[in-house]
């Protein structure tokens, strides 16, 4: 498993820890400073699983929209739209969040 | 004379008594503090709380040894055991290292001495499908220990929809060793609606583990089983 190599903020003591660590807490072997190390140990999956739930709700309901634009169902497009805004909002609470 | 001139410490005879602020004393408590080192302790989950949770930890004369806060609204699970209710002395610091629960390591810290005591991973697949298991890391995250369930036919029967009533009939029951010299046990209560864990390090005549470690061993499984069920 390839290491990560962290640099203390403190002491720009530079070492390497194992990757299963990151997103975790390490303490500088110079000068002891508690460092987090960025990111999350599942990170790839997390942002997989919502860019995926994201894209399977949020096609759907952009296509569903531009039918009713197409076809001047207003109400389906806006029903839709409205519905593909909130799916927006959730998605980039969730990813800014993280 | 202005406020500047005033000597420090002398209140201004001019402030509202409604202003005057009083906050609570810090309590330092290091692990030398005989708090970390009791016999045994109670922790019981706070039941009306909707965001996040509370734990109050008693010692094993029924007063409060610790106070834990889970964090609502975290990606990543962070939880806090402070000296007291007031929250004025942060004691322990557990973090996660994962946004999912399944299989994630947590880091606990030692808020007063900003230094990792260890970690603690949950077994993911094996604590879904059967028995809770968890592995006990130093600092270099080389196992060292473990905490499992007692039973596994249990734990599965617990994972069914019978698992209130398995529980009211047989509390689960966790087995902590270090190698294979039993250090701790923790037994759940039998209310499935009040949630307590008893924590037991008669076991651990030798003091092989860090009590620490144990304490938020303790939170922990009250925090993410609890959620759980």
């Amino acid at each position: 498993m390839p290491d990560l190599q962290i640099s203390c903020p403190q002491c720009d003591y530079v070492w390497v820890v194992p990757k299963a660590k990151k997103g975790g807490q390490v303490n500088c072997p110079a000068c002891g400073l508690l460092t987090e190390i960025k990111g999350a140990s599942d990170t790839k999956l997390f942002y997989g699983l919502v860019g995926g739930l994201f894209a399977f709700l949020g096609l759907p309901l952009v296509v569903s929209t531009a039918i009713g634009l197409a076809n001047g169902d207003i109400g389906m497009a806006v029903c839709s739209g409205t519905i593909f805004i909130l799916v927006c909002i959730v998605f980039f609470v969730s990813i800014l969040g993280s | 004379m202005s406020d500047s001139q005033r000597p420090s410490g002398e209140a201004t005879p001019y402030a509202p008594p409604g202003t005057v602020e009083v906050q609570p004393q810090a309590t330092t408590v290091d692990y030398n503090d005989p708090v970390y080192h009791q016999n045994q302790y109670l922790i019981r989950r706070k039941v009306f709380k909707i965001f996040g949770a509370f734990f109050h930890i008693y010692d094993m004369n029924g007063n409060l040894a610790f106070f834990s806060k889970q964090k609502a609204f975290k990606f990543k699970e962070d939880i806090r055991v402070f000296g007291d209710q007031a929250m004025t002395s942060e004691l322990l610091c557990i973090k996660a290292r994962g946004i999912f629960d399944l299989g994630t390591t947590y880091d606990v810290i030692d808020s007063t001495t900003q230094q990792v005591i260890g970690s603690l991973r949950r077994k993911g697949f094996k604590s879904f499908f059967s028995r809770d298991s968890w592995v006990i890391n130093d600092v270099n995250d080389q196992e060292f220990g473990t905490i499992q369930e007692e039973s596994g036919v249990l734990g599965i029967l617990r994972r069914l929809r019978l698992g209130p009533l398995v529980q009211m009939v047989t509390p689960q029951k966790f087995n902590g060793y270090i190698g294979d010299v039993p250090v701790l046990e923790f037994t759940q209560n039998r209310n499935p609606f009040i949630q307590k864990i008893q924590l037991d390090y008669g076991p651990d005549v030798n003091g092989l583990l860090d009590r620490r470690l144990g304490i938020a061993a303790a939170t922990l499984l009250c925090a993410i089983e609890g959620r759980q069920s």
